[in-house]
């Protein structure tokens, strides 16, 4: 993979040889790491597998998080999707598998960092709704995350995917340009829509700080990743319908690194500022660091 | 980095610096450690204001009893550590540190007194940057052989002579500074710390 400074590459090559962007990856992968195909592939269906269950077990949660903050979104949406169906059975699916894994993440659950765990909600929210609408295989899948895990390579070589280092525009903001990438892929676009999906994602959150209230994965961060992910459905759709990214994706992830750089340190994951400094930010802060011991005796 | 680095690792939450990587420091600690059962873990930084809400005590305690970041147990390291007689002490410190997310952990092993300093660098990555005061770069355990018993003195550049003089011969040795063939052919106990096997009688 190191030989790919740019997407652009990456999709250059793709392009020119007829082949998938999934098809590089996996090639320049296994050349960087020195291990067959076969290999490569069970690798990431390891992964694969790990953010199915953890979709399951979200929405099994019964525990609250260690802070007390949250502990029935998850069962709160489930409730309402028997009832009532606003915006499509997809869409509902989408949000809540977005909110059971981000859920289960924040309630010390096993989760796949994609590529944070911050950010962890964002790609499986879209792979398994879609897979059981449209009745993709299991191979057609891992596929896409391998494609995920490429875009996301290239922005975390250029940018960053860390909240500390970039704000939430590099954790939440990349998952959904990787899913965005990938669910372009899924659906036969070519490797160029593959960036133009990806650049429409990151240019839908440059800006965008991290500000967890009492410095926790929790809020907004859960809630952050349900946008992400419907950001990452529409990118997707706008690229599948020819519409291309005017600004360029390398110069997007290039302007989110320029962004992420300049941004004050107080909305880098550091808790002081943003909606983490807010009066009900600062008393919830209070409460949890002030009663020093609950998490620490369970 | 390799894309295995962007989809995963697949780890217990909260958070990949605060929680995974704190994993990963106190799992260093375990392989370097034998019989002690008190710890003493001081936070700086970020891990000193928020390590109640990311768990990152259950984190590094867990990483001390020798799980990995992917192991349910961690939600419940601190009770199991009190279980198994472990006496494990958390200090938050107002110093400020290279990186913000540093920890510190302290234990004594046969008299002689160990201190590792780590550094959660994002994503679950970690680097060790001081063992026993001296220097040091380790990203990746993986890297690492430690040879046991070597009383014929047969490795000469180990990288931790505190260690040699701690564990009656135990050195921790980088894998560029001896060869898999050499240590076969000299017949010396050794454990692989990226497969965690153990060769020879260890």
């Amino acid at each position: 993979m190191e030989k790919y400074n740019t997407l652009q590459e990456m999709i250059g090559e793709a392009e020119q040889r007829s082949v998938k962007l999934s098809d590089i990856i996996i090639e320049a992968s296994c050349e960087q790491m020195q291990i067959s195909e076969k290999t490569f592939l069970n690798l990431m269906k390891i992964n694969f597998e790990a953010m199915r269950n953890s979709v399951i077990e979200g929405k099994n949660i019964e525990d609250e998080s260690p802070s007390g903050l949250v502990g029935d979104i998850t069962s709160s949406m489930l409730k309402f999707n028997e009832s009532k169906n606003i915006f499509g059975k997809l869409f509902s699916n989408v949000i809540t598998d977005a909110l059971a894994v981000s859920e289960l993440n924040a309630c010390m659950g096993c989760i796949v960092a994609a590529p944070t765990a911050g950010s962890c909600g964002i790609l499986p929210a879209l792979l398994f709704p879609i897979q059981k609408e449209h009745n993709f295989t299991d191979e057609q899948m891992i596929r896409a995350t391998i494609c995920a895990s490429g875009v996301g390579y290239i922005i975390a070589k250029n940018a960053s995917i860390a909240g500390a280092e970039g704000g939430c525009q590099a954790e939440c903001g990349s998952a959904a340009g990787m899913s965005a990438a990938a669910i372009v892929e899924l659906f036969g676009g070519t490797a160029q829509m593959s960036g133009w999906a990806c650049a429409h994602a990151l240019k839908s959150f440059l800006g965008l700080v991290c500000d967890p209230v009492a410095g926790l994965v929790e809020e907004p961060c859960i809630v952050r990743n349900v946008s992400s992910a419907v950001v990452a459905m529409s990118s997707a759709q706008l690229a599948l319908a020819n519409i291309k990214s005017i600004i360029p994706v390398d110069e997007v992830i290039y302007t989110m690194k320029e962004i992420g750089d300049e941004m004050d340190e107080k909305y880098k994951e550091t808790a002081l500022g943003g909606l983490a400094t807010t009066k009900t930010g600062t008393e919830i802060n209070n409460k949890i660091y002030g009663c020093k011991n609950k998490c620490s005796n369970k | 980095m390799n894309v295995f680095d962007i989809v995963g690792p697949i780890m217990i939450g909260p958070s990949s610096s605060h929680t995974a990587g704190a994993v990963k420091i106190g799992y260093f600690c375990h392989l370097l450690s034998s019989d002690a059962k008190e710890f003493s873990i001081t936070f700086y930084g970020s891990f000193a204001k928020t390590y109640q809400g990311h768990c990152t005590d259950r984190a590094i305690i867990g990483g001390i009893l020798g799980y990995l970041p992917n192991d349910t147990r961690i939600r419940n390291a601190i009770l199991k550590s009190k279980e198994l007689g472990y006496e494990m002490k958390i200090i938050t410190s107002e110093e400020k540190p290279s990186h913000p997310n540093t920890a510190k952990i302290q234990w004594y092993e046969n008299n002689h007194k160990f201190e590792v300093i780590g550094q959660s660098v994002g994503g679950g990555n970690i680097k060790i940057i001081s063992i026993c005061d001296q220097k040091t770069e380790i990203t990746s355990s993986d890297d690492y052989y430690i040879i046991k018993n070597d009383s014929k003195n047969i490795i000469k550049h180990y990288t931790f002579k505190h260690i040699q003089d701690s564990y009656n011969n135990m050195v921790l040795v980088h894998k560029k500074e001896v060869t898999l063939d050499f240590l076969v052919e000299n017949k010396l106990e050794f454990i692989d710390l990226k497969t965690r096997s153990n060769h020879g009688k260890i």
